[in-house]
């Protein structure tokens, strides 16, 4: 018990820290002084990263190392006692929403299902957070516009956990390997991908795109950067994608933030540019996120078939038999691996193949692969004089019998 | 000690698993093998923290000398980190005269495919204080191995905990390798030993920079003292992987254990005198005129190969027990006469000779390999190989066991899962048929008083002598045949 309590209140140490580092990076790198907002909000998106990849036990520890950092935040922003638990009581409330809906679909064997459970966690933290915080609002900032203070603290909340939570649950899993992991060239490939990103963006973002390439093509630059961006995820993978991500949008943002690139050229009203900015990162994020969801469930399907062949390799060559599928139809047969092994080789037709058996059981095996391809008889056991194989039917939607399956022993082999 | 011993050094983490069936090859071919655990192994990963590079290098001197001084021909041998550990063990020890080096994936560079692109941040997190005794270095899939089979089956047994190779090391061992890399590179030109160096294409761990670095380090200071064997199907664990059989074949042919390997250095030194050759050579040629090539088995090692020329019922190889088994199937009566003079050229002896069956005379020639007082293998050249074929007649049989040899085996199998056990008799019964199938007539001491199961074993093998192999193969096939269809009670 007191393992845990020490192990626990690490934890929540160890979010307090996170959250702290989060915190301030939004306000340095997210930070719109003239609408006095922040474009992303990173440290609820942390604290959720780091609720949904512990296990369950640890979870009161995060949501109160997240409650207790919002509170000193709140304090060290000079806003009273009351005030700082509200917003304590807040996050961890958005949190442990938010956490549910990210562990319901964590371990999923689908990694889609995994990552629209972090887009889920990041809209219920959200939303949660936003809603909850509108009786705070309402008491401390009467004058405040509540619709106006919930869309910035949704979509911000919502773009920092966006960005957060797939680097933290993907790290959550990182052990050093002596061969297995990245290796070198996709890793150069990617960070290959990524400089040509980060030149790229620096030519529009970190400027005035419309003095460096004309007030007609300049401001339609702004979403060539996506292109190596995503490259660079995609070639990075499952850890290091949304990492790139989270920096490639950092980037934008601290560079539109400060008031520079295509998004921040023309403001129609106040806070028009970080409401672009918001929606470029999250569309490269959520297009990204499904890409590389994408790739890793074809990882998983390919390590699934490649699973299966081996099995399927083991028990065909550890009990000596050999497979094969026969056209109900023409009789034709498609014979697995190891065929050739078998007494006289692989015969093409059934015709042939119950040519090799003992002239008296001929007669009984064409009777019963008549009625085998017929449907009336679902099995059967043939043995010739150095070979057995178990037939069953196979049926098509409409009952009639399309195939019939084998497996086929050598007597000696496997008895 | 006579016998040639061979020395193996296994891999970071690992046992002598790492090495495959290198010690039953190695012993199969005349040598006797030596291995050691190395500090830190064998135990639990937490046990190699604080083991130096210097403690290893030391275990392996020490164990060098004490096999020294046991044999006369001592080769040394190691697989990854073992690898290195036997060629600085080799550099220190002036290894040379005693016998030869295989370095089997030797890790010079850790720079292979499919290590983790942040490997060349560790000299950083060496210097971080307390991390290296705690990071730990994983051992995960691919497992170094490429055949997808074995991956499975080492998979497998890392789930169930196996103590065969360690799941981690500490990061500490991994600078302590890389100190060890360091030994190695320096000085290789004062290497003294023919030297070895087999290596996959496809290493995932180290790439083939590794091998060129040593084999360019080795030939500076004598110029074709290394060589290098390029495997093209395996991984870094080379000794189990898909290519296991051409390493095997590789190491035994540069150790001189096979007559033909295709390396060039073969047999060149048999190490017997010219006057050893001629009384083995001689020994030999009685055996044959006695017994036949079956006399030629107690001469040679335990894989001694019969090569019998033509297209017929004999034809192919009959190697080890195995291989003695089925040439007496069809061969028990073949005889040597009219031997003529024999030459011999490092390690080859030729003779002129006659083989009879039956009324078949086909003159012809003998070539025996031999090394350090043993046969390799013997080769058979008829002057007519077509008058062989029409007296003997059939056709070779397919590599691999008979139908009848299948059976039994399965029998043997079948035998140890009966739904009804075997009363006592059946079972001395059974233990009989199989002893004289597999072994013969029965050998050795009958057992005394104290021991009665031991001479009910053997009275019931005795009471089956004279039986042939065949016939008592079949007998055991048709008794396990008849327990199976017992239906339990």
């Amino acid at each position: 018990m007191r393992t845990t309590a020490v192990s626990g209140g690490a934890t929540a140490l160890w979010v307090m820290a996170d959250w702290a580092a989060a915190w301030l990076l939004s306000r340095a790198v997210g930070r719109v002084e003239a609408i006095e907002t922040t474009v992303f909000w990173l440290p609820t998106g942390v604290a959720l990263g780091v609720a949904v990849a512990v296990a369950g036990w640890r979870l009161p520890w995060v949501l109160g190392g997240a409650a207790a950092a919002a509170a000193i935040a709140t304090l060290v922003d000079g806003r009273p006692v009351a005030t700082a638990l509200g917003f304590a009581a807040i996050e961890a409330a958005a949190v442990g929403v938010a956490a549910w809906v990210g562990h319901a679909g964590r371990d999923a064997a689908d990694p889609r299902i995994v990552w629209a459970a972090q887009a889920g966690a990041a809209v219920a933290v959200a939303l949660v957070g936003a809603t909850a915080a509108l009786p705070l609002w309402s008491a401390i900032a009467p004058a405040t516009s509540l619709a106006a203070e919930w869309r910035a603290w949704a979509v911000s909340g919502f773009l920092g956990a966006l960005l957060a939570v797939p680097p933290i649950v993907a790290f959550a899993g990182f052990r050093a390997k002596r061969s297995g992991g990245m290796g070198t060239r996709p890793f150069v490939a990617g960070a290959a991908a990524f400089a040509a990103f980060a030149g790229c963006a620096a030519a529009i973002f970190q400027g005035d795109v419309s003095d460096r390439f004309g007030g007609a093509v300049g401001p339609t630059l702004a979403y060539l950067p996506l292109a190596p961006l995503i490259a660079s995820a995609v070639l990075w993978g499952a850890r290091g994608g949304p990492l790139a991500i989270a920096a490639g949008a950092l980037l934008v943002i601290g560079w539109t933030a400060a008031g520079r690139g295509p998004f921040a050229e023309v403001e129609g009203f106040a806070g028009e540019a970080m409401l672009e900015v918001q929606g470029y990162v999250a569309v490269a994020a959520l297009l990204a996120g499904w890409m590389l969801a994408q790739q890793a469930a074809v990882a998983a399907a390919l390590a699934r078939a490649t699973d299966w062949q081996v099995r399927y390799r083991q028990v065909l060559e550890g009990t000596g038999t050999v497979a094969v599928t026969i056209d109900a139809v023409g009789g034709t047969c498609r014979w697995g691996e190891r065929a050739a092994s078998l007494p006289g080789g692989a015969p093409a037709d059934v015709a042939a193949w119950i040519a090799r058996a003992e002239p008296a059981d001929q007669p009984l095996m064409r009777a019963e692969w008549a009625a085998l391809a017929a449907g009336r008889q679902p099995a059967a056991l043939w043995r010739w004089a150095d070979a057995q194989a178990r037939l069953a039917a196979v049926r098509g939607p409409d009952g009639e019998v399309e195939l019939v399956t084998g497996l086929v022993q050598r007597v000696a082999d496997g008895g | 000690m006579a016998d040639p011993a061979v020395l193996l050094v296994h891999g970071l983490g690992g046992t002598q698993y790492d090495l495959g069936s290198m010690h039953k090859r190695l012993k199969n071919a005349g040598f006797v093998t030596h291995s050691l655990a190395l500090p830190g192994h064998g135990t639990t990963p937490q046990d190699l923290v604080g083991v130096r590079a210097e403690q290893w290098v030391e275990a392996v001197s020490a164990r060098y000398a004490e096999v020294a001084s046991q044999h006369e021909e001592l080769h040394l041998m190691g697989m990854c980190m073992g690898a290195l550990l036997a060629a600085e063990v080799a550099k220190r020890t002036g290894h040379g005269a005693r016998g030869r080096l295989v370095l089997l994936a030797p890790p010079i560079f850790i720079d292979g495919w499919s290590t983790p692109w942040y490997r060349f941040l560790r000299p950083l997190l060496y210097r971080v204080p307390g991390l290296p005794a705690r990071m730990r270095i994983e051992e995960e899939d691919p497992f170094g191995i490429k055949n997808e089979q074995l991956r499975a089956i080492v998979k497998a047994k890392f789930e169930r905990g196996e103590n065969f190779h360690y799941r981690w090391v500490p990061l500490a061992c991994v600078r302590e390798v890389d100190r060890l890399r360091g030994w190695v590179m320096r000085g290789l030109e004062r290497m003294a030993c023919e030297t070895l160096i087999v290596h996959a294409r496809e290493d995932e761990l180290t790439s083939l920079r590794s091998a060129d670095f040593l084999v360019e380090g080795i030939n500076r200071g004598a110029p074709g003292r290394a060589r290098v064997v390029v495997l093209e199907n395996s991984d870094h664990m080379v000794a189990i992987d898909n290519d296991r059989e051409v390493v095997a074949g590789s190491v035994l042919g540069f150790l001189g254990a096979q007559a033909v390997a295709g390396l060039g250095g073969v047999a060149d030194d048999p190490r017997m005198t010219a006057d050893e050759q001629s009384a083995l050579a001689a020994r030999a040629c009685e055996a044959l005129a006695a017994v036949g090539p079956s006399g030629l088995w107690p001469l040679g090692i335990p894989d001694f190969a019969w090569f019998m020329p033509g297209a017929h019922r004999g034809s192919g190889v009959a190697r080890g027990a195995k291989g003695l088994s089925r040439l007496l199937r069809w061969g028990a009566e073949l005889r040597f006469t009219a031997f003529g003079t024999v030459v011999s050229n490092a390690g080859v002896v030729i003779v002129p000779t006659t083989l009879a069956h039956g009324d078949l005379r086909s003159q012809g020639t003998l070539a025996l390999w031999l090394r350090a007082g043993r046969l390799l293998e013997a080769r058979g050249f008829p002057d007519e190989p077509a008058c062989e074929d029409a007296h003997f007649g059939g056709s070779p049989e397919p590599d691999g066991p008979s139908p009848a040899e299948r059976a039994f085996e399965q029998a043997a199998r079948d035998v140890k899962s009966l739904a009804v056990p075997p009363d006592q008799d059946a079972l001395l019964e059974l233990y009989a048929l199989y002893k004289q199938a597999s072994v013969g007539d029965v050998q050795g001491d009958r057992p005394g008083l104290m021991d009665p199961v031991g001479r009910a074993k053997f009275d019931a093998w005795a009471r089956r002598r004279g039986t042939t192999r065949d016939e008592a193969s079949a007998l055991y096939v048709a008794q396990v045949t008849r327990l199976k269809e017992r239906a339990p009670a």
